[in-house]
């Protein structure tokens, strides 16, 4: 990788548009409030916040946001290429 | 978004890209193949869909300009040639951004695609006819924008207009073609001038919509650039996309449309107009969309990514 994914929410996107299986499993696990799960996600990516509270936050916005999430990962993963709409 | 005949013209051309190689088989299977996983749906001919269908469209479009109904033969040699010259382009481009392992193993076949690429023109102008200069000047325009991308680290506006948007000059010698086989070089400046900006345009869509492949490649782009100058302390490239980045770009394009649809009023190509019409609409609907999205995604990258409000640069140039 050129750059290196350094913060939390770069690792977090890069690994969503790059990986679909662990994409699903995040939004399965969100969709399910399995919050056990959605931390053993973040915590495997680094990207679990520094403090419980931080966790916490970061949980409960992914709840909010996880069917965007997925879509506009799955939409920055395909490059190179010519621009279809769908 | 081809007329049927030109569509007809662009099969043919696929299905005679391994003519030149009839005595050697193994190398016409390489191109054949090659050209196939180069598709997305693995059908060569479906590559040249979409945005790519401007390289034949403009010189047909001029034609009709130029008289009402376009010589198919003709037509038909331009077509074959760009063709070819995509092709030539597409490897060497490929190898440079990602050091394509597919696309070293080929290499060799740039001969062949390089041959087919003048042969057509060969046939339709004598060696000592005005044509060879535009072509001349075309192609090394083609060739020195792609090297010099390369060198940069990043992009100024001026850069990304005068280097990466010239990328795809190539697309002009099929114009002076036409200009020069009807003696209309009047028409040629107009057109070329117009290609420039459509190339700006296109080049933009392709870093917003690539950025990750090309952040995570090391590609030097516009796009990226950007992001570096206009990010937060704190932020990431990811994070001012989400946050800023794309709505950036997608005003840059809706005004850079704009201004296409204006210039491309003056050229007196109907066909052209209502192109853009549609490239403007099918964008737009799709990136409104994307936007709302991204709202949403942007308390996410805020949750994971906290930032300042100060930029990380001084001086962040804005469009």
């Amino acid at each position: 990788m050129a750059e290196g994914w350094k913060s939390d929410w770069e690792k977090l996107f890069a690994k969503c548009a790059a990986d679909e299986d662990y994409c699903r499993r995040l939004a399965s696990a969100l969709d399910k409030n399995h919050d056990g799960e959605v931390r053993s996600l973040l915590a495997n990516i680094g990207a679990i916040g520094a403090t419980e509270a931080e966790t916490a936050a970061r949980v409960s916005v992914l709840k909010g946001a996880r069917v965007p999430l997925t879509q506009v990962a799955s939409t920055f993963a395909g490059g190179p290429g010519d621009f279809v709409a769908p | 978004m081809l007329d049927r005949v030109l569509s007809a013209c662009v099969d043919r051309a696929i299905a005679r890209l391994p003519h030149t190689c009839r005595d050697v088989p193994a190398t016409a299977e390489a191109l054949v193949d090659w050209t196939t996983r180069l598709s997305p749906t693995g059908r060569a001919r479906d590559y040249f869909e979409g945005g790519r269908a401007i390289m034949f469209l403009l010189p047909w479009w001029l034609e009709k300009r130029i008289r009402s109904t376009p010589s198919v033969p003709f037509q038909e040699l331009l077509v074959e040639s760009t063709v070819n010259a995509y092709y030539f382009v597409r490897i060497i481009d490929n190898v440079m951004d990602e050091n394509a392992a597919t696309e070293r193993d080929v290499l060799p076949l740039l001969c062949i695609l390089h041959a087919n690429f003048s042969r057509a023109y060969a046939r339709l102008f004598a060696p000592d006819e005005p044509f060879w200069d535009h072509f001349d000047r075309h192609w090394s325009r083609t060739a020195n924008a792609a090297i010099r991308e390369k060198q940069l680290s990043e992009f100024s506006p001026s850069d990304f207009v005068e280097i990466a948007a010239r990328k795809t000059s190539g697309i002009k010698i099929p114009l002076a073609a036409v200009c020069c086989h009807y003696g209309r070089l009047d028409l040629l400046e107009p057109w070329c001038a117009f290609y420039d900006r459509l190339a700006c345009w296109q080049q933009m869509l392709d870093d917003t919509f690539d950025w990750m492949h090309d952040l995570r490649h090391g590609n030097v782009t516009f796009f990226l650039s950007e992001g570096n100058r206009q990010k937060r302390r704190g932020e990431s490239v990811s994070g001012w996309v989400v946050r800023r980045g794309f709505a950036w770009s997608s005003d840059w394009l809706a005004a850079a449309m704009r201004d296409l649809r204006r210039d491309a009023e003056k050229l007196e190509s109907p066909e052209l107009v209502r192109f853009l019409e549609y490239r403007e609409a099918e964008v737009r609907e799709y990136v409104e969309e994307l936007r709302r999205n991204l709202k949403e995604v942007a308390t996410v990258a805020d949750a994971f990514e906290p930032i300042d409000e100060e930029p990380e640069h001084e001086e962040t140039v804005q469009q």
